[in-house]
């Protein structure tokens, strides 16, 4: 029997050699559009650009908006523009990691395309899944898109400042987190006031670093 | 969405199978399907209408059978079915687990002639 999805986890495997042959890390972020994935990358960049040789493949469908609003930065920024595609894959990584200079990083950060569902079931070749998720989307996530949560090495939490004004439950949120995924890591944050940031940070330069 | 992209890496896989396998007509095709890939049936369906279009699998038929997941609980070793999402042991509710199928998507056998 063919399993279909061997053609992209061949190619994963391979982006996942060529990455650990270096000692770099790869992380993909994976949330719904405008749960912040973007926000958190530009925390991530003022906190540790200094101290972490970092780059971003940006997955967008259309636009370079993301691209733009990282440039700032002055790290290496690779766009991929899906054309309408709904995740990405592990074939145009592999054409994004010729873009950098891949003797100069520590990490590279993936903003994968804004989508729940479909991300979730297409290796990159990352050495973990972030999942994002916002308070403003509700607090049923973990248990309508369980597999994102499952496969996710661990989950933000943002916009803590909204919590209340959105009836967010945090109780049922970690509770049914719980039930799909009872050992990952969760940090609640805020990346418009900066709450529950450094936790994070402090945590992801131990990933980065392992 | 992920199914139109899987229903493209099928085709690749299916028309070469056939093309190895001298077929001038693919007539059924049948997919086993882990249930953890959430592959909705109606838009699998209807991406592999539109895939066929124009190949040697243009009339063919497609039988979809879905496997649930099964998972080993690392604490007390038992094996169990996943119901509603709930990745808990149900013999000692441990989340420590592997899973052991319902994760992949096969093509199980193409026919024709
Ligand atoms: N109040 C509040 N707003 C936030 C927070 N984080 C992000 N936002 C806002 O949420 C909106 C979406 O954030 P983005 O970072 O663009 O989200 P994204 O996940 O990158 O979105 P896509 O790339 O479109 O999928 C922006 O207007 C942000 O300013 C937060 O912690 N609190
Ligand atoms: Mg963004
Ligand atoms: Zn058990």
């Amino acid at each position: 029997m063919k399993n279909v999805l061997d053609r992209n986890r061949d190619m994963a495997a391979r982006v996942r050699d060529i990455l650990s042959a270096r000692g770099i890390r790869m992380i993909n972020m994976i949330s719904s559009p405008g749960a912040g994935k973007t926000s958190l990358l530009e925390v991530i960049c003022e906190k540790l650009s200094g101290e972490i040789r970092m780059a971003v493949i940006e997955g967008d469908v259309a636009t370079d908006r993301d691209a733009q609003r990282l440039k700032k930065y002055d790290i290496p920024i690779v766009l991929i523009n899906t054309g309408g595609g709904c995740h990405l894959d592990s074939n145009s990584i592999d054409i994004a990691l010729r873009e950098f200079d891949l003797h100069s990083l520590d990490v590279i950060f993936v903003e994968n395309v804004g989508n729940l569902v479909c991300p979730a079931h297409f290796d990159l070749g990352e050495n973990f899944k972030l999942a994002l998720v916002s308070t403003t989307e509700g607090d049923d996530k973990p248990i309508k898109y369980p597999m994102l949560f499952r496969e996710a090495g661990a989950v933000v939490l943002n916009k803590t400042d909204l919590m209340d004004c959105s009836g967010f439950n945090r109780q049922t949120f970690i509770s049914d987190l719980d039930n799909v995924n009872s050992q990952v890591p969760l940090f609640e944050l805020s990346c418009r006031t900066g709450e529950g940031t450094d936790a994070f940070m402090e945590w992801l330069k131990l990933s980065i670093s392992k | 969405m992920h199914e139109l992209a899987i229903i493209e890496d099928m085709f690749r896989i299916i028309l070469k199978i056939a093309d190895e396998n001298r077929l001038e007509r693919i007539d059924r095709v049948t997919m086993e399907i882990g249930e953890y890939r959430q592959i909705d049936p109606s838009v699998f369906r209807f991406a592999f209408e539109a895939a066929r279009e124009g190949t040697i699998a243009s009339d063919a038929r497609l039988d979809i059978e879905f496997q649930t997941v099964e998972m080993r609980c690392e604490e007390c070793g038992n094996s169990f079915s996943i119901e509603n999402f709930i990745f808990k042991c149900p013999r000692c509710r441990s989340g420590d687990l592997h899973i052991i199928k319902g994760m992949d998507i096969f093509i199980k056998s193409i026919e024709g002639e």
